[in-house]
């Protein structure tokens, strides 16, 4: 009987019917899609991860200590295969670099010289024809391309033999380098994917019989390639995949003893994502409880109408003798019924989402990253149910309310409707009744969320949970919407006369009416106002924050490298101590720096050295960094981003000569309230040794030196630098019973240095890579090489919040549609009125439109200057701290596009909405209502 | 505006089914009836004869099967939805049993309404217009409230007063007293009196005798025909 009731019901409302389905399978499908997508790129993690990092598990190769830096291949591949029994198999390489030599060019590259029957990673044959055996190599398609070698050139290819570390010293035992020289020629040239990882672009591979003769390493190998049983990944859980492999490891280990490296890249990088995905699930948790908060609502207020038009029948029934619960019941089962279609028809579509369009889609992004890999889609139980959960959670708790209006249905509607609405005999005992007070109770959980988000933000970072940790902040973040969403809720009004001011001038008689009908409905325009609002708050706080970063990318990467090249050093070794053994010396700068006609006045920086300070008597006392420089900053550093707060950027010049002068942060000049002129001591390495020094600089912001600013904080803490000579460094970092060091030491981490103007710095960046990046160790940035890639950054941001965009407004145009639908149902008498006196069809959707594209573009654009100040008051506060400048920019994508889609869907909705009713005659209309 | 001889209203023949179902229900058969200017006819009749349905026909809001309506000169039958929509809007003021106000407006926007719609006053000169029609149906204290603010009569005051907003020739009434007590009811058929002797045409419906006293012509129908027609 219930549900042939419902079915009825369905048949006489199609169309709220259909959009009540369309918005939960929209929903549904877009939370599937995403939860299923995030669940395939996990369960295919380890695929990919092999394919950017080699398709193998346990790399095994002798340490720089051992005497003999080659594997003994047939008794250690024995060893490592019987180690564990979950090592499937164990294959032999010659792994090194060498340098390549073709067409007058020259590079390092990457050997792999591998066994015929390795069958590990993919090699994909651009040209020629995989035939290494007789001295044939393959080259990698970038080297090829580089040198312009095709098939059937010969290159050159020298060989280094390694020479072992001598214990407890960081060089090499023994006076001369053994090289072995040779010339092959190329037989294919060939794109790789899983052999060696991605990132290796230069590369040939040649048979590994063939090179341990030209070596001459008879049953010797570099490395030895591991693989386990791949159902240990299968598993689903990428952390315990981690644990077992490392534990085959420590079983290899045992077997060979210390003298060996393992390399257990892959088990390493897949530990570290498990705890990205958890954070990743819990972003799509939380948006997916947004978007049924807005379907919720939706549904709420569809179903709420259809109760009020049933009313009379429903007080039919009861005069029938119908039980309260049998209305509840109706309400609640149509919803059911509702869900079922709607979750089940989403859950569907999702999973075809899923295959056919996300996962093509990231194939296509890792194709293009030069990652070939094949996906598996996956939407298992565990993806799905959560979505279903939330949605049926969501449905139920929007149709609590109607039905219990239902419920309460008096007969008197169906006698007489006009006073039903008075105190009839059966309310009396509802008045007697005592009953809580709901409304306080949901204040006081409202309330007790908000301290409970900040207490349990504690409580969960302090536990290290990152999942736990990503829905609280996500959670926090809906708070912030919501709130937001309510303060700004206020502005649509007044917005709303400001769109129909402006639209007063195209369409004046059809905004007479519209601005009467909106200004006038508050009920159905705070609905649809809090639908739009709460859908466009977000991405407008991301896309503002996205407008102000591309504003500011080129005063970020400025204030960051400091100067138009920044040059640092990365060393070998993490002891203290011995990093310092490939630091460069001052003399790089006047002789191999010097070779680059392009770059300028380089000013070499030496590490930082920790040091404690205090006023003239000792009374207030800090810890800074000193570093030493070796000549003026100021020639190079960009000047309109300096701020001294005392003297001036002849300071810069000045502390390069007076080995008794000090350039401080302003912080720290408060921190232990010293002025310009002002004396400091400086605690040096070993006893007794104090130094004093008169300030000649203070700075609140120095482009390239995080540590001058102008927080107190930060210098208490010890974040403070501060500058002074090459000569004052040397001094500070001596003991004083030790010699000072030569000034040509190794001491310099880093060199800024300016260009030639008109050079080009992306091509100046990569020829100076190339010349040191290997032999001095160093990473080379360039201003505009940096702005390129944030540039490229950005753009891709700006991609993802389209999509978050589109998605979030997907649910708030299903939400604005009904709306319409609903508000314009419920006007036929009017309608038909404004008919009857003479208005016309088009009038009539046109005022419909106008009232329509009012309250949405209103609200709208609270949502975005909502969205848009909270970027701004987190970019201020950001920049604040951080003593940057800031540009104030207005994002000109996303917020547009709101725009458009708020403007398009009240288009539609109203002409859907209204096409029906306005084709009927005046009459008709009437008497239907 | 028609001669003052001719009729403003020619009724020729009209018919008028519904479909119910798969049955059609003729709600007229063949009414012919001519209307002068200035004329104030009362259409009676029990239910289902079909009054009601004449009426709409003769205010444009319904079309024959078969016949021809004219309206000062204008065949409705031949008129596309447009221009009926505005031979509506200048030449008939419409009273509902139910008032159909604009529950969004008040009195005084709910009179402006068919005056923006045609365009033919100012803005000044509309609103002038309102209060003064407002004034006239007695309800000019009224203007600024809303139609849930206001009783039956008043409501039914301010939709008299709409249908005068565009100066029409003709006013017709369906049922303008049926929702209201005897001596609302009375003091709304004077106010309508007084417009027929200021030489507006009044065409409307009522089943209550008491009511069609105010009519000089009565139009008695029965079953989809012309009973008799009474001149009082």
């Amino acid at each position: 009987m219930v549900l042939s009731y419902v079915l009825r019901n369905f048949r006489r409302r199609k169309v709220r019917t259909i959009l009540m389905v369309m918005s939960l399978m929209v929903s549904t499908a877009l939370i599937v899609m995403m939860s299923a997508t995030v669940e395939t790129i996990r369960r295919s993690n380890v695929d990919l991860l092999s394919s950017s990092i080699g398709r193998y598990d346990i790399a095994v190769s002798k340490t720089d200590i051992s005497p003999d830096p080659f594997i003994e291949v047939e008794r250690t591949s024995q060893i490592v295969a019987t180690a564990d029994e979950r090592i499937t198999d164990v294959y032999p390489r010659i792994v090194s670099t060498v340098d390549l030599r073709a067409n007058g060019e020259e590079t390092e590259a990457t050997l792999v010289a591998r066994v015929p029957d390795e069958e590990i990673g993919l090699i994909d044959v651009i040209s020629g024809t995989l035939d290494l055996e007789n001295g044939g190599v393959a080259l990698f398609e970038d080297t090829a391309a580089n040198f312009g070698v095709e098939v059937g050139d010969v290159i050159n290819v020298a060989y280094s033999f390694p020479q072992p570390r001598a214990v407890g010293e960081p060089t090499a035992v023994g006076a001369s380098e053994r090289q072995a020289v040779g010339s092959f020629p190329v037989t294919a040239i060939v794109r790789q994917s899983g052999v060696i990882a991605t990132f290796v672009r230069d590369g040939l591979m040649m048979d590994f019989a063939y090179v341990q003769d030209w070596l001459g390493l008879d049953n010797r190998a570099t490395t030895l390639i591991t693989l386990v049983e791949p159902a240990i990944y299968e598993a689903g859980n990428s952390e315990d995949a981690a644990l077992e492999v490392r534990e085959i490891g420590i079983a290899v280990q045992q077997n060979l003893g210390e003298d060996y490296n393992y390399s257990l890249d892959k088990a390493n990088i897949l530990d570290q994502s498990s705890a990205a995905f958890l954070v990743l699930q819990a972003l799509i948790n939380t948006y997916g409880l947004m978007a049924f908060g807005v379907v919720g609502l939706l549904i709420h207020t569809l179903v709420m109408t259809n109760v009020q038009e049933q009313r009379r029948e429903m007080a039919i029934l009861r005069i029938l003798g119908s039980l309260r619960n049998y209305l509840f019941t109706i309400v609640m089962s149509e919803v059911a019924v509702i869900g079922l279609f709607g979750v089940g028809f989403g859950v569907l579509l999702g999973r075809l989402l899923n295959q056919y369009a996300m996962v093509p889609w990231i194939e296509s992004l890792l194709a293009q990253d030069g990652i070939t890999v094949t996906i598996q889609p996956q939407v298992s139980f565990s993806v799905v149910l959560p979505a279903v959960i939330a949605a049926f959670v969501v449905l139920f708790v929007s149709a609590i309310k109607p039905a219990r209006d239902a419920s309460r249905t008096k007969v008197m509607y169906a006698i007489n409707p006009g006073v039903a609405d008075n105190i009839q005999l059966e309310d009396l005992a509802e008045l007697r009744e005592q009953r809580p007070n709901t409304r306080f109770f949901i204040w006081g959980l409202v309330l007790l969320v908000a301290v409970g988000l900040a207490l349990g933000l504690d409580v969960v970072s302090s536990l290290g949970n990152p999942a736990w940790e990503a829905t609280l902040f996500l959670s926090a973040i809906l708070w912030m919407v919501l709130g937001l969403g309510f303060v700004f809720l206020i502005l649509t009004r007044p917005l709303e006369r400001l769109v129909l001011f402006i639209i007063s001038f195209i369409a004046p008689r059809m905004t007479y009416f519209a601005e009467r009908n909106v200004s006038r409905s508050n009920k159905r325009n705070t609905l649809i106002s809090l639908l739009v609002l709460f859908s466009g708050v977000l991405p407008s706080f991301l896309a503002t924050q996205n407008a102000i970063s591309v504003a500011n990318i080129e005063t970020d990467v400025v204030l960051s490298l400091g100067a138009p090249v920044e040059i640092n050093v990365f060393t070998r070794f993490s002891e203290p101590g011995l990093e310092s053994l490939d630091w460069l010396k001052p003399s790089f700068i006047d002789t191999e720096l010097a070779a680059f006609e392009d770059v300028e006045d380089a000013v070499g920086i030496t590490s930082g050295y920790r040091a404690d300070i205090s006023d003239a008597v000792g009374m207030r006392t800090n810890s800074l960094e000193l570093l030493g420089v070796t000549a003026d900053l100021g020639e190079i550093l960009f000047e309109d981003m300096m701020i001294f707060s005392g003297g001036d950027a002849s300071a810069l010049e000045q502390i390069v000569t007076d080995d008794d002068a000090i350039i401080i942060s302003e912080g720290l000049a408060e921190v232990l309230a010293v002025s310009l002129g002002g004396t400091l001591k400086l605690k040096g390495a070993g006893l007794d040794h104090e130094k004093e020094f008169v300030v000649i600089g203070i700075v609140r912001r120095l482009p390239g030196f995080g540590g001058f600013g102008r927080a107190r904080s930060t210098a208490q803490s010890g974040g403070s630098q501060a500058l002074i000579s090459m000569n004052a460094y040397y001094d500070m970092i001596t003991d004083p019973k030790e010699a000072l060091p030569e000034y040509d030491s190794q001491i310099l981490t880093r060199i800024l240095a300016g260009v030639r103007v008109g050079t080009d710095a992306v091509q100046l960046d990569q020829d100076l890579s190339n010349e040191f990046g290997f032999s001095r160790r160093i990473r080379v940035d360039t201003v505009d090489a940096e702005l390129e890639d944030a540039r490229n950054q950005q753009r891709q941001s700006q991609v993802f919040l389209l999509v978050l965009t589109l998605i979030s407004f997907t649910t708030a145009v299903f939400g604005v549609f009904a709306v319409i639908y609903v508000t314009i149902y419920s006007r036929r008498a009017e309608i038909g009125m404004m008919k009857a006196v003479g208005t016309r069809r088009w009038e009539l959707t046109g005022m419909l439109i106008i009232e329509s594209i009012a309250m949405t573009l209103s609200a709208a654009l609270a949502g975005i200057v909502a969205g848009a100040t909270m970027g701004y008051l987190f970019a201020y506060l950001e920049n604040i701290g951080s003593e940057r400048p800031m540009i104030f920019a207005v994002d000109s994508t996303v917020m547009p596009f709101v725009i458009i889609m708020v403007v398009l869907a009240s288009i539609i909705g109203a002409v859907f909405s209204a096409r029906r009713i306005i084709r009927y005659k005046a009459i008709e209309i009437l008497r239907m209502s | 505006m028609s001669d003052v001889n001719e009729p403003i209203i020619v009724v020729d023949n009209i018919h008028k089914s519904y479909l119910m179902g798969k049955d059609a229900v003729p709600a007229l058969r063949g009414v012919s009836l001519d209307i002068s200017p200035g004329e104030f006819v009362c259409l009676m009749g029990p239910s289902g004869s079909g009054k009601t349905t004449l009426l709409n026909i003769i205010g444009g809001l319904d079309e024959p099967s078969r016949g021809h309506i004219a309206i000062d000169g204008d065949n409705l039958v031949s008129l596309s939805e447009d221009k009926l929509a505005l031979l509506r809007l200048n030449k008939i003021g419409f009273v509902f049993q139910n008032y159909n106000l604009l529950a969004n407006f008040t009195a005084l926007e709910n009179v402006e309404a068919p005056m923006v719609l045609s365009r033919s006053y100012g803005r000044r000169e509309r609103r002038k217009r309102a209060q003064e029609l407002l004034d006239k149906v007695g309800l000019g204290d009224r203007s600024h409230h809303y139609p849930s603010e206001l009783s039956g009569g008043q409501q039914q005051r301010v939709a008299i007063a709409r249908a005068l907003a565009n100066d029409p020739p003709i006013l017709i009434g369906d049922e303008m007293t049926g929702d209201l007590d005897s001596e609302t009811g009375f003091a709304i058929m004077r106010l309508i009196k007084q417009l027929n002797e200021d030489g507006m045409t009044i065409v409307f419906v009522t089943h209550d005798p008491r009511m069609s006293k105010f009519a000089g012509t009565v139009v008695n129908l029965q079953d989809g025909k012309l009973l008799n027609t009474e001149r009082q």
